[in-house]
């Protein structure tokens, strides 16, 4: 069952295509990772998805509708974004309570997302004394705080250190095995190797691939070889660096 | 999949955002600071245009009207900064990514934002009358003389005040969201009420009655003569405030975070 189809998504930046006619879909259930290198345009097309950023042309839909048309966003879709979105004098908790607060969601989700984090006993410090991996931790929580059956995460393991990375990649699993979509987008594909189903690339705004992961043929090569050839076969064809408009 | 089922209408759509933006703005000690620092300048531009009044012509209309005129005024400039200080702040800080992945209808969220903006200046405007009738009592009492709080020299601009400071406060929020940027906007707000429109109503009065800061001064009963009525004053405050509402909406709409 699809849970986000991406239909042909565009965004030009005055005469410059930075996201470039990306159509995939991402199952409930299922790990899909979204990678790409630096500036390849997955924070661009996320945010796109969600209506932080207004798509030139093409659409994203949840379920059955657009993020902006869902009735409950934050129960529909939990999201981190590059940014975590509060302000600096703020304690985590006082972050989460404005975020449920504007979604509608139970006060008492706030302590349980932080311990589910393991934020539960630092939760009433500032978030100018947190390390960027606690950062990492508290976006998470905000993702999900309204029990989402959509999960979308960008970049969340950035800061987190070995151990958190270890938690974080076992979280993604549950969620996936729990029935939820998880889509996740890194540049570092030794994150994503060990539980993604399906894997969607990104070259320069434009679509390398997007599919099951058996698709990659990973028989004699690992996921991190195979992502680096399909980029390399698209550098040997016309596409330059982002396309420049007429 | 789980049935979700949402706000059901727009008022409870608002609710939510502006409860959030309450709690920003409580638990943030910006706005704290903001109004300390009203509270201070209003006592002091009191006391400093007070000083300059002979005793025997402190219980005069004229110089009443001069003590409420120069806390009004503090008091207005402080409810816009705060508004324009709580708006901004969602864009420095990038918490505008997580309103509106609460509520994704820009105009609902603006709504939900200047509501909170007007019950700022509220506060900031029942603070102030406060304030300033009681550093006036104060003052008068201890150069011997007395303030009829009953008077219409008080109760005029406390009640413009009231309505002035819901409107600046309302109207920050609006310049905050169409400049964005927080030192531009507050010191976008500050040269224009500062420089801008004290020029303009010196050099072409014509003009510079019509202008937003100077109708908020004519909605608190300035004894400034140029000034238009203390109601056409307001009426022209509220056009005002619709069109930086229309502005801000615009601007929110077509903008990318």
């Amino acid at each position: 069952m699809i849970a986000i189809s991406v239909r042909s998504l565009c965004k030009d930046y005055g005469t410059q295509r930075v996201v470039d006619d990306i159509s995939f879909d991402v199952p409930y259930g299922a790990v899909t990772g979204f990678v790409g290198a630096n500036g390849s345009g997955k924070t661009t097309t996320m945010r796109a998805m969600l209506g932080l950023i207004e798509p030139t042309s093409g659409h994203t839909v949840f379920h059955d509708s657009s993020y902006a048309a869902l009735p409950d966003p934050r129960r529909s879709v939990g999201a981190v974004v590059d940014r975590i979105g509060a302000h600096p004098s703020h304690t985590a908790r006082q972050h989460l309570m404005m975020i449920a607060l504007a979604s509608g969601v139970p006060r008492s989700r706030v302590a349980d997302c932080l311990a589910q984090v393991g934020l539960g006993e630092v939760g009433d410090k500032r978030l100018s004394q947190y390390s960027m991996g606690m950062m990492q931790r508290c976006a998470l929580a905000a993702a999900l705080l309204g029990s989402p059956p959509i999960l979308m995460l960008d970049e969340p393991a950035n800061g987190l250190d070995p151990g958190g990375i270890r938690w974080l990649r076992e979280q993604m699993r549950g969620w996936a095995d729990d029935g939820r979509a998880v889509l996740v987008s890194t540049h570092q594909l030794a994150e994503l190797a060990v539980i993604v189903d399906r894997l969607v690339v990104i070259d320069r705004g434009s679509l390398a691939f997007a599919g099951p992961i058996q698709e990659l043929d990973l028989t004699s090569r690992t996921l991190e070889e195979a992502v680096f050839e399909l980029i390399a076969a698209r550098s040997d064809s016309a596409l330059g660096p982002n396309r420049v408009l007429r | 999949m789980t049935v979700v089922v949402g706000p059901t209408t727009t008022v409870e759509r608002i609710r939510r955002p502006f409860r959030a933006d309450v709690h920003n703005v409580r638990s943030t000690p910006t706005a704290k600071a903001l109004l300390a620092g009203s509270v201070v300048m209003a006592v002091a531009s009191c006391v400093a245009n007070l000083s300059t009044v002979a005793d025997s012509e402190l219980s005069s209309v004229a110089t009443i009207e001069l003590a409420m005129h120069s806390s009004t005024v503090t008091t207005l400039i402080f409810s816009l900064i705060a508004g324009v200080v709580s708006s901004t702040a969602d864009f420095r800080f990038g918490r505008i990514d997580q309103l509106l992945l609460s509520e994704p209808n820009r105009a609902v969220l603006l709504a939900a934002k200047v509501m909170v903006g007007a019950v700022v200046g509220v506060v900031y405007g029942v603070i102030g009358s406060m304030v300033a009738v009681a550093t006036t009592a104060s003052y008068f009492v201890a150069n011997g003389a007395s303030l009829d709080v009953g008077s219409n020299a008080v109760i005029h601009p406390l009640i413009g005040l009231l309505l002035g400071t819901a409107m600046f406060g309302a109207v920050g929020v609006s310049v905050g969201t169409v400049v964005q940027s927080q030192p531009a906007a507050i010191a976008g707000s500050l040269a224009w009420l500062f420089i801008v429109e004290p020029t303009a109503l010196l050099g072409l009065p014509d003009v510079g009655r019509w202008l937003p800061g100077v109708s908020g001064l004519a909605l608190t009963a300035s004894p400034n003569p140029d000034l238009l009525d203390q109601i056409p004053g307001g009426i022209l405050l509220v056009c005002w405030f619709v069109f930086s509402l229309a502005v801000a909406l615009m601007r929110f709409r077509r903008s990318d975070f």
